[in-house]
């Protein structure tokens, strides 16, 4: 019995202890392309494209993978528009910035969404799929939280896929990975 | 002694805090979670003949809907452009993604006085259930199902498995096609080149 008491609290451990060890991966420092102006250019803090997501000026990164063609993505437009104003309300903006590629959309299509959602924050194309590819095929919405420690040094905090549970408590969540709360 | 006490306390904690958020299932607010969709794989990009070609007529046709009874192309002469989306099948993963992105490019169609027609040879029960998970939908969806496929197969259409092509026909107010697209069935037709041609109908 006290074996079998000892191997169940070493499964309770081991198994609690995966997500905190999962959620220590490296993340691909993409280079990306938009249509981004000059004032969201400005709002990143760097001068020109394409860029990588390391030259974003910011400790956080909230990456959402999209697609125009999504239907989840798309009801979650407005969602994680309110998650926008919310950073910006929070006054974390210098410190924790969204950005959202559009996997598999062209600069036609990525600019319909953005226009159709009067989206604020900063839109990429990933028009061949090559984020996705290497982010292993994931479904979108597909959502990442990343610390920005400069070039080819992104670090993997929470990774949430599909339709958000509850903007405040998906807020919540964010703001306790990265420490900001 | 400990034993006793801690096991049931254990198995309580492994229980609550490993097993049942395992269980749990989010809540979905569309359809196409993962394994939603029947995946056919890769696919001989095109496997149709056309009969038409641009400039000719648009062969007449008469199709039950989704919600809008039935549709005849003739319903739409001199009144409004047509484009015809046909589809190779309902959930499927590239079918599955195309007509929610003409969904929200409801504008491009309208502000060029264009109508959309979705096609599939797909039944209508079949067309409900797969049209629902996208949202409501805008534009008329069409089965092309019994005669199966005859539609498809009057342009040119129909693939030696039964489904038709990915392909776009562009039809303008006086019945004449203006343009075709037999896209690769494996991809997704770009939306800026159908938004180009679209706008060139006023021209």
């Amino acid at each position: 019995m006290t074996f079998f008491c000892r191997f169940l609290a070493a499964l309770f451990f081991v198994i609690m202890l995966l997500p905190a060890v999962a959620a220590a991966r490296e993340f691909p420092d993409f280079l990306l392309e938009g249509d981004i102006d000059q004032t969201q250019l400005d709002s990143l803090g760097v001068a020109q494209l394409p860029l990588h997501l390391s030259d974003i000026k910011a400790e956080y990164l909230l990456v959402e993978v999209f697609s125009m063609y999504c239907p989840i993505c798309q009801g979650e437009a407005e969602h994680v528009n309110l998650l926008h104003e919310l950073i910006l309300g929070d006054g974390l903006n210098d410190r924790l910035k969204i950005v959202g590629i559009g996997t598999g959309n062209t600069p036609f299509e990525v600019q319909l969404f953005r226009d159709q959602y009067d989206i604020k924050f900063p839109l990429f194309h990933d028009e061949q799929f090559e984020v996705n590819t290497a982010l292993g095929q994931v479904g979108t919405p597909h959502f990442v939280l990343l610390r920005n420690s400069g070039p080819d040094a992104l670090e993997e905090l929470l990774v949430e896929e599909g339709v958000m549970d509850n903007l405040d408590a998906f807020y919540a969540r964010i703001l306790k990975a990265a420490g900001l709360k | 002694m400990r034993s006793v006490v801690f096991l049931p306390l254990l198995v309580s904690m492994f229980l609550g805090l490993v097993v049942v958020p395992a269980l749990v299932v989010q809540p979905a607010q569309a359809e196409f979670t993962k394994g939603a969709l029947y995946d056919p794989g890769t696919l001989k990009p095109r496997d149709s003949k056309l009969k038409v070609a641009v400039g000719d007529p648009a062969p007449e046709f008469e199709l039950p809907s989704l919600v809008h009874g039935t549709v005849r192309l003739s319903d739409y002469l001199g009144k409004q452009n047509v484009v015809l989306s046909f589809v190779p099948a309902a959930w499927t993963p590239v079918c599955s993604g195309q007509w929610p992105g003409y969904n929200l490019a409801k504008r491009i169609f309208s502000q060029n006085n264009t109508v959309l027609l979705g096609i599939t040879v797909d039944n209508l029960p079949t067309l409900h259930a797969w049209t629902a998970a996208m949202g409501d939908l805008w534009f008329p969806v069409l089965s092309d199902f019994w005669p199966h496929g005859e539609v498809a197969s009057r342009y040119g259409l129909l693939r030696g498995e039964g489904v038709t092509e990915r392909a776009l026909v562009v039809i303008d107010t006086k019945g004449v096609i203006r343009y075709l697209d037999v896209s690769d069935i494996n991809k997704r037709p770009d939306l800026g080149v159908l938004a180009k041609e679209l706008d060139k109908l006023n021209q």
